[in-house]
């Protein structure tokens, strides 16, 4: 059980088809009763994951969001989440999180058809 | 010279039997039974490996949509593209057979059988199909020795 970073919930979509840009929205609760300085790291599969911030510095009480993106392989991932917080002299692990996505199909897109020339042969 | 192909002569007919006659969109084109209308169009696709099948057609255009009566058509692939449009070249022979009348300014469009939402690209009144050769008032006006 998470004592500072309890990460609340992640947002993701549940499928993505390859190349697309994928955005992980991690967030997260300061339960302690002082201010905190938060940190989430994240990965799909074994891939980390970058993040709009390194950290945050979060009130008791408050929720936070952390987000991420990455490119959809063309596979099936999980995501996974870790929420940390600075103990003073350590970033401390505190809570983990997981949400799966499928690999979507990429529905097929035409743009600029048009009759170029037409010839008698 | 050494090394240069002696001239050849061509009749009008052979020039254009290798040339063919090239019209760009909006331009009149003159056909006559018998001779067939290669259609190029450009398309740019994104998505899975794909099959469909190319199709052009002269007619007309009417209030119940477009009125087919020369047809051709080429099955296409395009191959996986999942990130980027990748453009294609496609290109599809229409022989004008009696089912056309002669006459002026018949339409020509083409389409993605299988994937109407890519368009139906079409530009009007651009086909002019020519009569049969006709020959008449044929006698023998004179005959002298020379």
């Amino acid at each position: 059980m998470p004592v500072v970073a309890d990460i609340v919930k992640i947002d993701a979509p549940a499928s993505a088809p390859e190349g697309e840009q994928v955005i992980v929205d991690v967030s997260v609760k300061n339960i302690s009763g002082a201010d905190k300085y938060i940190a989430v790291t994240g990965r799909y599969d074994s891939t980390g994951i970058p993040f709009q911030f390194d950290y945050l510095l979060v009130s008791p009480g408050q929720t936070v969001v952390f987000r991420g993106n990455f490119t959809m392989p063309s596979k099936k991932v999980r995501v996974t989440a870790e929420g940390y917080y600075w103990d003073g002299s350590n970033w401390v692990f505190d809570d983990t999180a997981y949400v799966d996505i499928a690999l979507g199909a990429v529905a097929p897109t035409f743009r600029g058809f048009g009759i170029s020339q037409y010839n008698k042969r | 010279m050494e090394g240069l192909e002696s001239p050849r002569v061509y009749t009008i007919e052979q020039a254009l039997e290798e040339v063919g006659v090239e019209a760009l969109p909006g331009e009149k084109l003159q056909v006559a039974v018998g001779d067939t209308v290669r259609v190029t169009a450009s398309i740019e696709y994104m998505g899975p490996a794909l099959d469909d099948t190319f199709r052009g057609a002269i007619g007309t255009r009417g209030f119940a949509g477009f009125d087919e009566i020369c047809v051709g058509q080429v099955a296409v692939h395009f191959n996986p593209s999942l990130t980027t449009f990748t453009p294609y070249t496609l290109t599809v022979d229409i022989p004008i057979t009696s089912a056309i009348s002669p006459g002026t300014n018949y339409d020509l469009y083409v389409k993605l059988v299988n994937h109407p939402g890519a368009g139906t690209p079409e530009v009007d009144d651009v086909i002019d199909v020519l009569g049969a050769v006709t020959f008449r008032n044929f006698k023998i006006t004179g005959y002298n020795k020379v």
